[in-house]
């Protein structure tokens, strides 16, 4: 299916007739790309498709007064990212759930099959990826894995450029020290 | 996709570089060709149920569990005799706070100085960030302060 342009889908939308059609085409040509977006953020499949549904919920509450000179897809990310933020900070709301338990659980999903079939170096990458605090953890996966432009990812989440640099190098530099920790005791196991 | 954009930050993290383009997450089957079509229902339901947040509507047991949570913090914040700030509810008088719990008035720079200054207090990965793009980091986390010096 050939993808529409953010003006065509738009003004589908905006007939009474051709609404809902042209919705579902908004999800489709967006759904992969977001919900590879929010899967790393949140790990639990069942919680993705929550946080992934929600986003569309409100692209459809909010379509309407979608001002055409922003583009779709930021905008898109955008609800996505302040979803799947809201749904990690309601996972701390818990009066006897620690930072730590939280972290915990979202780990857990990396170490079922069903859910993850990466390597022992690519397990490390994400349970060090929900090591880091949600922000920076959102500017990381949209850097690093969507390769988007510092000016995208600010007009994404609101932040300056400068501290989005600073957030990203941050964790580079600390996600490299975990893997190249976990490469030595992999090596340290094989030779020992 | 070009990854240009991004090769200068990965050039001391050759690890990581290797590791780009992968993505270990299992999707379950089928799941892209039914979502749209779950999306459209929960759409027409929410129509169909005329989406209200009326109080008449809104059930009892949510209420009241929302009263006796917010009278037990109530107690419990009551119940803590050395809160400074209770003691100053209470009396009246200016209160001098510790100095732990000052450093939330600190600015960026401050708190920096206030770490350098103090050996062996600076954990973690070293850093190679001036004091303006670290500040700007600071910022944008709004980290609580424990997780800070942890995070420098």
């Amino acid at each position: 299916m050939s993808e529409l342009s953010d003006s065509e889908l738009l003004k589908l939308f905006q007939q009474e007739d051709t609404r809902h059609y042209a919705f579902n085409l908004l999800v489709r040509q967006y759904q992969r790309r977001l919900y590879a977006f929010i899967r790393r953020m949140v790990t639990d499949p069942d919680e993705a498709k929550d946080v992934l549904q929600n986003t569309f919920i409100k692209a459809w509450n909010g379509l309407d007064k979608f001002r055409s000179d922003a583009r779709l897809y930021s905008w898109l990310y955008r609800i996505a990212h302040n979803e799947c933020l809201n749904h990690l900070r309601s996972l701390k709301r818990g009066l006897f759930t620690s930072h730590e338990a939280v972290t915990d659980k979202l780990c857990a999903t990396l170490d079922s099959s069903e859910h993850f079939n990466g390597d022992a170096i690519e397990r490390t990458l994400q349970q060090a990826l929900m090591r880091l605090p949600d922000k920076q953890r959102a500017v990381f996966t949209m850097k690093y894995f969507e390769d988007l432009k510092y000016e995208e990812i600010s007009a994404i989440t609101g932040t300056s450029v400068g501290a989005l640099k600073s957030s990203y190098h941050i964790a580079v530099k600390k996600i490299e020290a975990m893997l190249v920790d976990q490469t030595k005791d992999l090596s340290d196991r094989s030779n020992p | 996709m070009e990854h240009t954009n991004g090769q200068n930050e990965l050039r001391d993290a050759p690890l990581l570089s290797k590791l780009r383009g992968s993505d270990p997450f299992v999707t379950p089957e089928g799941f892209f060709e039914r979502f749209p079509q779950e999306v459209q229902q929960r759409i027409h339901q929410r129509e169909r149920a005329g989406w209200s947040l009326r109080p008449a509507f809104r059930p009892a047991w949510v209420v009241g569990t929302t009263v006796a949570a917010l009278v037990v913090t109530v107690f419990m914040v009551l119940r803590d005799p050395v809160s400074p700030v209770l003691q100053a509810e209470l009396t009246e008088e200016p209160v001098v706070m510790p100095d732990e719990l000052v450093l939330d008035t600190w600015n960026a720079d401050q708190l920096l100085a206030e770490i350098a200054s103090e050996e062996g207090t600076v954990t973690g990965v070293a850093h190679d960030l001036d004091t303006e793009e670290l500040a700007a980091y600071i910022e944008h986390e709004e980290l609580p302060i424990d997780l800070i010096l942890e995070e420098l």
